[in-house]
């Protein structure tokens, strides 16, 4: 039965070529870009190295104090990281990292223009960074203030050429740091990993960091598991109680241990930590994609109205001799969906050769993009949900026809 | 014959609201991009009010300000004055001023103000008394700021021709206060303990976001030293003409050398102004291309469906030539009707774009920018639409009348 359907409805794709082609060009087109956006989404919340752990990492990357007439919100400090959020139940390990910082370096003469990060020693522990040369540096270089570094393999080229870089002395932002590790390089949408280099937080010059509650840090919290976030969220709501506030001029402190997809949520919507903003955002996305995808549904809809008439004389017949209406519309939308699935195919090739060209052309800095089982699997899903969405109505004037109309060929 | 056009679609309103939705949606698309781009030419022609040449850019991180107890505050403020003199002192610098609301940066202090019912935005920055030669900026009335000026009771406010009018009207605002207003809008006395802003001096203009954006009302207050002040984070210098890159480095020892436990990040005016226009017309090349392809898509299936009209009228259009009708009017027709249904989805677009001023988008553009950019798309539109009906048309004048009329 459906090796018949799927048969006939490639006949009838086959039998006006040109049509075909319009659609398919119309729903490759889109489902190009949906895919695209789907795939960068994608790397942006999934789990992927350096951050494999990423579904049990909370971050702690947006606080807030608050007073009667001033207000300070942003980045944790590393003061307040240091002494409230250690040691939370649940929670394996914690990262303290900073925000990356642009640091100018120079080698003969020319500028490098590097993003670096304060990193504690805990950090490579909880991110997984491919190391192809050297190690991390450890717990001893943190606390001794050690000037020592972690590049990447693009910066050993600008520093070093493709000399090996272990034991040579690097500048950064007018500090001598030591290369004890060469890692891979990380893509930008990796959130919390991305930078060029990264040294101990405790080489950072900036008076009184480890006294500060607001900064420019994050918090990087391993929990054991996803179950333990609600218990790791009220421990850390109790603690905001216990902070004690630098002066009269902040009375309140606010903030709470994120996902990866809340934070960002809360960052595109500019919503209070306390009011999740997930399905906002999500919900931004699901209408985003129904907008674009709207004039390439009409143009398809129209397509296929028109075609009815070409087919009334079959419609005619089939009615004639019993078939159902609801058989008829799933018929056709079923032909439709073959059709989109089709140009779903050449979306995938499309986007496959889109996301190359991103990744070659340097838009997002050390872009990985590809396309993986879960990406085709949107893809295969907006295709189906596409091909219903612009089949339906077809459909229903198709099957609507009089069997008596029909076979004389009239489609009003 | 327009009125009969019209009921010729009446009369197949079911499959033609179809088209006429497909043609008002890319009206719509058009419209939106042809209107950024007039946007950006209608800026681009205006002057900028700086210059950016042999100019570079210090951003100081002096690390958290705001909850630091006031000795700290008071050496962030000495270093920050050290700075601004060893910089201007370095060999090639011909100026250096501290300031904030620097051109082609991100970070913006701003003020927000309702003045007789409209809502403003201001640039309210901060700037060294060498600005203007750093920066070139045109001074139109008045004079930029001396030193002794931050020592008044009052503030010395430099501004904008655009702010001027904004506050002003066309009289003369040197010497005068900044207006104030209530919450309303409504013009208000002074409250005791607020800052007496007077303005001293005009600027031309001060297009900071640079050569695609708008200009912006803008304002600036002299460096006022004092924890209870937010110090500017950067450093503008302005360097001989010719002056390499090789600068960026001597530079770079230098801050370092006064100031180590603050990040520095150098760049070239240059640089910074090559990223912004990058960051503007990169949005609009990426959606220009999605509308491009949405257009050619449409097009496509609009030459489709007409194609497929053409060849279901077979009867009609056959039985006009049998008439005597000649090929010249059955096209005529076949274009016609296209047109006329273009023209019903313009004027539905055009009750969606009555709304705009409401929403405030050509006021925020401009009016011009906004006809300019409508008659693009309508253009455009016709233009489009015309080439698509070419095709059927001519497919329907190859009707033949016996054989139309023979077809059933």
């Amino acid at each position: 039965m459906w090796s018949h359907t799927t048969k006939l409805a490639l006949k009838v794709l086959w039998r006006r070529k040109v049509f075909t082609c319009i659609s398919l060009f119309g729903i490759g087109f889109t489902l190009v870009v949906l895919m695209v956006v789907a795939a960068i989404i994608d790397h942006l919340l999934a789990p992927m190295a350096p951050e494999s752990r990423l579904p049990r990492i909370l971050n702690v990357a947006y606080i807030s104090l608050e007073g009667d007439e001033s207000r300070s919100n942003g980045g944790a400090g590393y003061g307040f990281l240091d002494r409230y959020v250690r040691d939370l139940p649940g929670v394996e390990r914690m990262a303290i990292v900073s925000e990356p910082q642009d640091v100018n370096g120079f080698v003969n003469g020319e500028k490098i223009l590097s993003k670096l990060r304060y990193a504690d020693d805990e950090y490579w522990q909880v991110l997984d960074f491919q190391f192809v040369e050297g190690a991390p540096y450890g717990a001893e270089d943190e606390k001794g203030a050690n000037q020592v570094a972690v590049i990447t393999e693009s910066t050993r080229r600008k520093y070093f050429g493709d000399a090996p870089a272990l034991g040579q002395m690097l500048d950064a932002g007018g500090t001598h740091y030591r290369v004890v590790g060469v890692v891979r390089d990380v893509p930008h949408y990796r959130l919390a990993a991305t930078a060029d280099l990264w040294v101990p937080v405790s080489t950072n010059r900036i008076p009184n960091y480890r006294e500060q509650l607001r900064g420019a840090f994050m918090g990087l919290l391993l929990a054991r598991s996803r179950r333990d976030f609600p218990a790791i969220r009220a421990e850390f709501a109790s603690r905001l109680q216990r902070v004690e506030l630098p002066s009269d001029q902040f009375k309140v402190i606010r903030g709470v241990p994120m996902t990866r997809f809340q934070e960002l949520a809360r960052q595109v919507v500019y919503s209070e930590p306390e009011k999740p903003a997930t399905v906002r955002v999500s919900g931004i996305i699901a209408g985003g994609a129904l907008l674009f995808m709207l004039l390439p549904a009409i143009n398809l809809v129209n397509i296929n109205v028109s075609r009815i008439f070409e087919r009334s004389s079959e419609i005619g017949v089939r009615k004639a001799f019993g078939a159902s209406s609801a058989h008829l519309v799933g018929q056709f939308v079923f032909e439709n969906v073959v059709l989109c699935l089709v140009g779903g195919s050449i979306g995938l090739l499309g986007a496959v050769l889109v996301l190359g060209w991103i990744n070659g052309s340097g838009l997002i800095p050390h872009a990985d993009l590809h396309l993986n089982l879960r990406v085709f699997g949107y893809g295969f899903g907006l295709a189906v949900f596409f091909g219903c969405f612009s089949g339906a109505y077809p459909a229903w004037r198709m099957a609507r026809l009089h069997p008596v109309a029909a076979l004389r060929g009239e489609t009003r | 014959m327009i009125a009969h056009l019209f009921r010729l679609i009446w009369n197949r309103k079911r499959s033609q609201g179809l088209v006429l939705g497909e043609i008002l949606v890319s009206f719509l698309v058009l419209c939106m991009v042809c209107t950024t781009i007039a946007y950006f030419v209608h800026n681009a022609r205006k002057s900028l009010g700086f210059d950016w040449h042999d100019v570079w850019r210090v951003r100081m991180d002096f690390g958290e300000y705001q909850t630091v107890s006031e000795q700290e505050r008071q050496a962030v403020w000495e270093r920050l004055l050290r700075l601004q003199q060893e910089a201007r002192a370095l060999e090639g610098v011909e100026a250096a001023a501290l300031m904030n609301n620097v051109p082609y940066s991100g970070s913006t202090s701003s003020w927000s103000m309702k003045v007789l019912g409209r809502d403003l935005d201001m640039l309210f920055g901060v700037a060294g008394q060498e600005a203007p030669e750093v920066l070139r900026l045109d001074l139109v009335d008045g004079h930029w700021f001396v030193p002794g000026d931050e020592n008044q009771d009052w503030v010395p406010l430099v501004i904008n021709r655009d702010m001027a009018k904004a506050f002003f009207g066309e009289r003369s605002p040197v010497g005068q206060s900044l207006p104030r207003f209530d919450d309303a809008g409504q013009p208000q006395a002074r409250d005791e303990g607020e800052p007496d802003y007077r303005v001293i001096g005009v600027i031309s203009d001060y297009r900071r976001d640079g050569e695609l954006s708008a200009s912006p009302l803008v304002s600036f207050t002299p460096v006022r030293v004092g924890a209870k002040q937010w110090p500017p984070d950067r450093l503008l210098i302005r360097t001989r003409p010719g002056t390499t890159a090789a600068f960026e480095e001597t530079l770079s020892r230098r801050m370092h050398e006064l100031a180590p436990d603050w990040a520095f990040d150098v760049r070239s005016m240059a640089s910074k102004r090559h990223d912004a226009l990058r960051s503007r017309l990169m949005p609009l090349l990426i959606g220009g291309t999605a509308a491009a392809f949405l257009l050619v898509m449409v097009a496509m299936g609009l030459m489709g469906v007409l194609w497929l009209n053409v060849t279901r009228r077979t009867r009609e259009l056959g039985l006009r030539r049998a008439m005597g009708a000649t090929a010249s009017g059955v096209r005529l027709q076949i274009l016609g009707e296209l047109l006329a249904l273009t023209t019903l989805a313009v004027l539905l677009g055009a009750l969606v774009f009555l709304q705009a001023p409401l929403l405030g988008i050509a006021g925020w553009v401009g009016w011009q920018v906004y006809a300019v950019g409508i008659v693009g798309s309508l253009l455009i539109l016709y233009t489009l639409v015309v080439l698509c009906g070419l095709y059927p048309s001519w497919l329907a004048t190859r009707v033949h009348p016996a054989e139309a009329l023979h077809y059933e």
